[in-house]
């Protein structure tokens, strides 16, 4: 799965770290997410992107392959 | 997102507390001494009954039991122990993702070199790999899973 997370936190001007704080997870959690290594649960995926105030398709796309 | 055998957190620091002497101390013993015989005391006849006791040396007793190899032991699992199972501040999914990999990682490589050492080892020396193989799976799952969260982000910041 794709993300535009580094992307919307760079227009919304927050580190991983706020980000993490806003939808509690850790610092590693959201590192791993933009770096494609995890793919996060359905509950987290919508908190992400009600941060961004977008829809989670929005912010996260299907990859061939998934 | 609830995990039921996790301990809290704060016991990471008697967890590192135990591990990291007893380790050094095995270590040392096992490799620089060479010898366990330390710390031992008598114990009467009838402790044969709830003890198990190698009777090839020491037929009928009192017994001479040398404990420092038990203590290093016993802390070390301890230590392990405690430091696998205690919390992290934030346990969210991908810790438990980790915690998950780091589990089938321990198990994995443990039977590995379980398999080669088998293979490969002979005698008595078989006994040092039976006392490494004590503490390997713990030892494994611990390092990989301190590694991938501490160590690694270290390497690999994109912020």
């Amino acid at each position: 799965m794709k993300n535009t997370i580094r992307v919307d936190r760079a227009i919304l001007n927050i580190s991983q770290a706020e980000l993490a704080d806003r939808v509690q997870v850790t610092r590693q959690t959201i590192n791993a997410i933009e770096l494609g290594k995890y793919v996060p649960s359905a509950a987290l995926a919508m908190k992400i992107a009600r941060v961004f105030g977008k829809k989670v398709e929005e912010v996260f796309e299907l990859e061939e392959g998934d | 997102m609830k995990s039921n055998l996790l301990i809290s957190h704060r016991w990471k620091t008697p967890g590192w507390a135990l591990t990291i002497p007893a380790l050094l101390t095995g270590l040392y013993l096992l490799f620089v001494v060479q010898d366990t015989e330390y710390l031992c005391v008598e114990v009467p006849a009838w402790a044969d009954t709830f003890l198990w006791i190698d009777r090839f040396f020491q037929k009928d007793g009192p017994f001479s039991l040398c404990l420092l190899d038990e203590i290093v032991a016993l802390a070390l699992l301890i230590g392990l122990l405690l430091l696998a199972f205690s919390r992290e501040k934030l346990e969210d999914e991908y810790i438990q993702r980790v915690r998950l990999e780091s589990l089938q990682w321990a198990i994995l490589i443990n039977a590995v070199l379980l398999m080669l050492f088998t293979l490969f080892t002979y005698g008595s020396p078989f006994l040092t790999v039976m006392t490494f193989n004590m503490f390997t799976p713990l030892l494994i799952f611990v390092g990989r899973f301190y590694y991938i969260l501490r160590l690694k982000p270290l390497f690999s910041t994109t912020n």
